[in-house]
């Protein structure tokens, strides 16, 4: 075996690099020998591991692959993708994994339980549908898919076969998320809620680096019509799903207005979206996402009566209106200053509330797994229990149908109004 | 360090704690888009290896590490691997698996103190990279006894340097420039006049003027000295880079740019020269042709050049006492 360089880039992309790493082989003889000894009955227990594939390993797909091989009992066996550079590095994510460039040859063997699907949009729905018909469980990255119909034929599959399926929204794992859901709704932090904002502003193009003109389309997907639906569907899609679920509401109706007009790049999908949606009750939610200015990044805001709440995956903060009581466990509470305003930090391990009768709880964030790997090990989990995921086909469908609705109504310049048929599967 | 005036297209970011920065030239098609694939992966190696994020890779090992062992992504490994067998091959002058000691005086985040002879001695014992067990089959790290931390200064900037420029090759680029807070750089190529890319050395100190202007082509540069961060006791200066094997902040003054392909290579070669010294980094680079190492003086003058630097058409220096 050649001696490894150590001052070249080799240990990124040699295939035996780690078996040429004298360091690695010292270390597999003793951990091998530690291990024999400390066999415990409860790691021989151990449920039969879980076989997984992916299908599509580009940007996203990488992301998903390099946290799904952290979970434990998961063995990825497959990776599968069309374009032979991403498939490449799937392999060193996944060096066991056998290389498929069909899915459908992937979805034939018997051996694998469950996939994970990081196509481009347009795919999502024939590619979930075929591998629930191949007995799979399914992970499927967001939004669920390009149209409504679509997403209502993977609901009513995953209905008729039983079998799991989990969309991508990681906000609904999210721990600081969840803490702010029941901070808004159980104690009510700011009151009545009236009104939300939202966005996601990023100062870029959106494009990814293209080697040959001819792939263009294949991989700069997101930026075409036909296999995308733009900025809703791949950044809005998370927040709106967020909105509906906090608000434990869907919107009633939805006015619009985007362009392409700052990007004159031969893209076909808006590269900035303006919407308004009326949610019951009077409550109204702006929305913008734009690709020319990345101020203030990304957040929802909900503004109550009483006080504001202020989100994102990795800090909460929350405002009292200088009206409302103070918050009995306030003072305990992690402060944080932001515009001249003080606020309550919710992902501090100092953050308390009141619980009746039994004095305060500490509730802490847990910032210690990427939502990524959280959203993929709660998949896992669902798979061997059957218990339903966080973000469900219906969930995931209302936001898909909320996001595609702003669309639309983008599109005709007309306020769209929401109707219960819609949502259903 | 500054990379010498070049025209180009230039992208910023901030990761690891400082700005990052890499030129393409103007002509060079999809720029904004490479600059984001090419940050994409500075991103990544920060998820991997940052312990100051508590998700990370490292973080999660240095948690639970003790209690079982924990997966981690194969990219970690690889890198683990990678780390220790730099660390065999410096005879442990560098070596990642010394958290225990960065702890210890201070350097992990807080302020620096020091430590007594007790506390070192015990932190020595949970130093070195025979604390760390890797399975390859089950793509997992063990720290063998409690108290060992894994601490990638020193390596981490340089790892994000080498998937940033990796992914950029990957993708048909030619000629690029990255730097990670001025302390690593890497080169693909030419700069867009076709001449290998200027790199300045500069004078600790002083805000102006180079001790020296290093050319690099499709190579790294990494410059490592203890003026940077440090604090004083009873009068003596500890500056932030660690002996591993003594325990001891080093106290050699000036500094060492060490030169390779790789820029985690360049990171942990330039660390390793500043405990070892001239004699001992020429020992260690007996034979290997593949890495070089100039050292300066406090007041920048290059004192010595040892090691054999890059392939032909790799770098070559130039060095002259500041213009």
């Amino acid at each position: 075996m050649s001696r490894n360089n150590l001052f070249s880039r080799e240990y990124l992309t040699r295939r035996d690099f780690l078996k040429g790493s004298a360091a690695a082989a010292a270390s597999v003889a003793v951990f091998g020998a530690q291990r024999a000894q400390a066999e415990e009955p409860a790691q021989k227990s151990l449920e039969e591991p879980i076989r997984a594939g992916i299908i599509g390993t580009g940007a996203q797909g990488t992301f998903l692959l390099s946290n799904a091989v952290k979970v434990p009992g998961v063995e990825i066996v497959a990776c599968c993708d069309i374009y032979e550079p991403h498939l490449e590095k799937s392999l060193i994510l996944a060096p066991d994994a056998e290389p498929y460039q069909d899915y459908r040859r992937l979805l034939d063997r018997k051996d694998i339980q469950a996939v994970i699907i990081a196509t481009p949009l347009h795919l999502h729905a024939q590619m979930s549908i075929d591998a629930m018909d191949a007995g799979k469980h399914v992970f499927c990255e967001k939004m669920m898919a390009y149209s409504i119909e679509q997403a209502k034929a993977m609901a009513r599959k995953q209905r008729e076969t039983g079998k799991v399926l989990q969309l991508g929204h990681q906000r609904r794992v999210n721990s600081t998320y969840r803490h702010a859901y029941r901070m808004l709704n159980v104690d009510k932090v700011c009151g009545r809620v009236t009104q939300v904002r939202a966005q996601w502003h990023r100062n870029g193009s959106w494009r990814r680096a293209v080697p040959d003109k001819s792939l263009e389309k294949q991989l700069n997907w997101r930026l075409y019509r036909e296999y995308s639906q733009g900025l809703m569907a791949e950044l809005g899609s998370h927040q709106i799903d967020a909105v509906n679920w906090f608000l434990n509401a869907l919107p009633v109706s939805v006015m619009a207005s985007g362009g392409i007009d700052y990007w004159k790049d031969g893209r076909t999908v808006y590269d900035n979206i303006s919407v308004i949606y009326e949610y019951p009750g009077g409550i109204r939610c702006t929305y913008t996402c734009i690709t020319t200015n990345e101020h203030e990044a990304y957040y929802e805001m909900y503004m109550g009566d009483e006080g504001t709440l202020v989100v994102t995956p990795e800090k909460g903060l929350l405002f009292r209106e200088p009206k409302a009581e103070q918050l009995v466990w306030a003072p305990m509470a992690h402060k944080d200053e932001s515009k001249g305003k003080e606020a309550i930090v919710l992902d501090a391990g100092a953050t308390r509330r009141a619980r009746e009768g039994t004095g305060q709880e500490e509730i802490r964030t847990d910032a210690s797994q990427d939502d990524y790997y959280v959203e993929l090990e709660e998949f896992f989990q669902s798979v061997r229990t059957g218990k339903k995921p966080a973000s469900d086909p219906e969930s995931a469908l209302q936001s898909c149908v909320t996001c595609l609705m702003a669309n639309n109504a983008a599109q005709t310049g007309r306020k769209i109004q929401f109707n219960e048929k819609m949502f259903q599967i | 360090m500054t990379e010498e005036p070049a025209s180009g297209l230039r992208f910023r970011w901030k990761a690891m704690g400082c700005i990052w920065e890499l030129t393409l030239c103007p002509d060079q098609p999809d720029a904004p888009a490479l600059a984001e694939a090419a940050f994409e992966q500075v991103s990544l190696a920060e998820r991997l290896l940052s312990v100051f994020l508590p998700s990370s890779d490292i973080s999660r090992i240095n948690r639970e590490g003790q209690s079982g062992p924990v997966r981690v992504s194969p990219l970690t490994l690889r890198a683990l691997a990678h780390a220790f067998q730099l660390s065999e091959m410096t005879g442990g002058a560098f070596d990642i698996a010394c958290g225990a000691l960065v702890r210890l005086w201070g350097f992990e985040g807080g302020e620096g103190r020091k430590p007594v002879e007790d506390e070192i001695t015990q932190a020595l014992k949970c130093t070195g990279r025979h604390n760390v067990l890797m399975d390859e089959a089950a793509v997992t790290v063990r720290l063998v006894r409690s108290g060992v931390r894994l601490n990638p200064g020193g390596y981490g900037k340089g790892f994000g340097l080498d998937l940033a420029m990796e992914a950029l090759r990957a993708a048909g680029v030619h000629s690029a420039l990255m730097h990670a807070g001025t302390s690593s750089v890497a080169a693909l190529g030419v700069d867009c006049t076709g001449r290998p890319w200027q790199v300045g050395i500069r004078i600790p100190g002083q805000n102006e003027g180079h001790a020296a202007v290093l050319e690099l082509q499709d190579g790294s540069l990494s410059v490592s000295g203890i003026s940077e961060q440090s604090f004083s006791d009873e009068g003596r200066r500890f500056g932030h880079v660690l002996d591993p094997r003594t325990g001891w902040p080093v106290e050699r003054e000036g500094w060492a740019v060490a030169l390779c392909e790789s820029a985690a290579a360049s990171d942990a070669l330039a660390t390793a020269a500043l405990v070892l010294g001239p004699e001992g980094t020429e020992r260690i680079l007996k034979g290997r042709g593949e890495a070089r190492v100039i050292f300066y003086d406090e007041r920048g003058r290059p004192i010595r050049e040892v090691g054999g630097g890059p392939e032909p058409g790799g770098s070559r220096t130039e060095s002259h006492v500041s213009e």
